[in-house]
Order: structure tokens, then sequence, then C-alpha cells
């Protein structure tokens, strides 16, 4: 079993940086969180948060999510935030 | 007269309950559609790919106001771990509504949930309800509820499943988290 509460800790500190920001900003973050503890392999699961952030302008988005994909105190978010990208650009 | 009036408070106490019913199954479509999805998801983040797609989709295809009082309502239920997967996972404009009882399951103990998988061959799976504390923080965790970070702190320093206690990764459990944790 995963760490759970380690990946929730993680998550909601990083919802909570994002929180007051902009709209795309926000949803943005909500889809990377849902994706972050995901096994890679696992796409169909993570489905519903791509496409949420499919609708979003992608310049900004790709943006965000490259900037959060460097962000070595958030192993769990930097690594979903690097595959989102990665996913998202090859659609 | 005092037992008419009795008699019609409980005819409009009665009246409550089934509107309050009628409200969450108001929309039979809906209510069909969760509850195949709920059976597909039955085993959370260990449900089989290809069935989850299927449940969020499910799901999707209704408005929310009419599937998420569903969802909610079977955090009561003996087998919650679809629908919390479910709300962790799909993307809500008012989630409040799950935030109590999710942080109910976050702490709740008992004996194990007694899982289904289904197949030809009836085999019933006893699950620790540990599992079930953990996917419950996922989903209080992606659903954004502040108020459920101290009793993360609180999971981490005396949950009695064991991997449930480590540490967040790269950090160990400062005496601020300790104190936090036991407010």
């Amino acid at each position: 079993m995963q760490n759970f509460v380690q990946f929730a800790i993680e998550r909601l500190e990083f919802l909570r940086d994002c929180s007051g920001r902009d709209a795309p900003t926000v949803t943005t973050a909500r889809a990377v969180s849902r994706i972050a503890a995901s096994a890679e392999n696992q796409v169909k699961r993570i489905e519903p948060a791509l496409r949420s952030m499919e609708e979003l302008e992608p310049i900004a988005r790709n943006e965000l999510l490259a900037t959060w994909s460097r962000d070595a105190s958030r192993p769990d978010i930097a690594s979903a935030a690097r595959w989102s990208l990665e996913q998202l650009e090859s659609r | 007269m005092q037992a008419a009036a009795s008699l019609l408070l409980s005819a409009l106490a009665l009246s409550s309950g089934c509107s309050k019913g009628a409200a969450v199954s108001e929309d039979p479509g809906a209510a069909a559609d969760v509850k195949t999805a709920l059976s597909l998801a039955a085993q959370g983040a260990d449900s089989r790919e290809e069935k989850l797609l299927e449940a969020y989709r499910l799901v999707e295809k209704h408005p929310q106001g009419a599937t998420l009082p569903l969802l909610v309502k079977e955090l009561d239920g003996d087998d919650p771990r679809g629908a919390v997967h479910l709300l962790g996972m799909l993307s809500w404009e008012h989630p409040e509504s799950a935030f109590e009882p999710l942080r109910r399951l976050l702490l709740e103990q008992g004996p194990p949930l007694r899982e289904d998988p289904g197949g030809f061959v009836r085999v019933v799976n006893e699950v620790d309800r540990g599992f079930l504390r953990g996917e419950a923080a996922i989903a209080l965790a992606c659903l954004g509820d502040n108020a459920s970070y101290d009793r993360f702190f609180q999971v981490l320093r005396s949950d009695p499943l064991p991997r449930a206690r480590q540490p967040p990764r790269g950090r160990s459990v400062s005496s601020d988290d300790r104190r936090r944790s036991s407010r």
C-alpha cells in the first residue's frame, strides 16, 4: 500500500498554496493533485483530470505545469505535473 | 388537541423525510447510473481501470447536483470505498457536503470491510479499514478540505495501520507537527 496520508498532506499543502489564485490555476492545481500518486501507466484512471486541463488555455497552463514540475520539495506533485505536461503536449 | 398537534408534527416530520429522500432520488436516471458506477468502483483505486473509466463516465454524464448527494449518502453505507474514490477523483464545484462524512471515515476504526469482488466464484475479501482511512485522506486532500490538515497529522501520529503513520517523504514529524496533532 502506498502511504496515503503522506500523499494527502503534500496535495493539501499544494492546493492551499494555490488557493486564492486565478480560476485556471486553481483548476490546474486540482487536476494535478488528483493525478499525483496515480501510477503513470494508469492513464484511464486519471482521464477526468487530464480532460479538465485540456479545456484551459494551453500556454499559461503549460507554464504552470512546467513550474510545478521543477518543485523538488513536492516530489509527487512535480512528477504529476511533468507527466501531465507530456500527456497534454502529445495529444 | 395535544394528540392532534402531535399527529400533525409526526406527519410533517414524515413528509419532510420523504421529500428529503425524494430529493436524493429525484432523477431516476442519475440514481441508476450512480448505483452502477458505485458497483464498478467498489474496490476503490484497486478496481480495474476499464471499470473505473466507465464509472467516471456514468457519474459525469449527470449534473453534479443530482449525483453528489447520492455519493455522499453512500459514505454512510457498509462499503463506502467506491463513493470515496469517485468523490476524490472527479471534479466537484461544491463538494462541502462530503467533508463531514469523509472526516469521520478518516478516523474511523472498526472491523475490516467485507468486499465482494464479483466473478464466477463468490469470494468475500476482508479489507483493513486502514485502507479506507487512507483513501478518505486522499479524497479530502483532492477536494481541498483544509480543515482536515491537522487530522492528517493525527493519523500520522496514531493510526493503527503502521504504513499510515510514516511521515511525509523527505521530512520527519517535527515538534510543531506533534503539537498540531495533539491538539
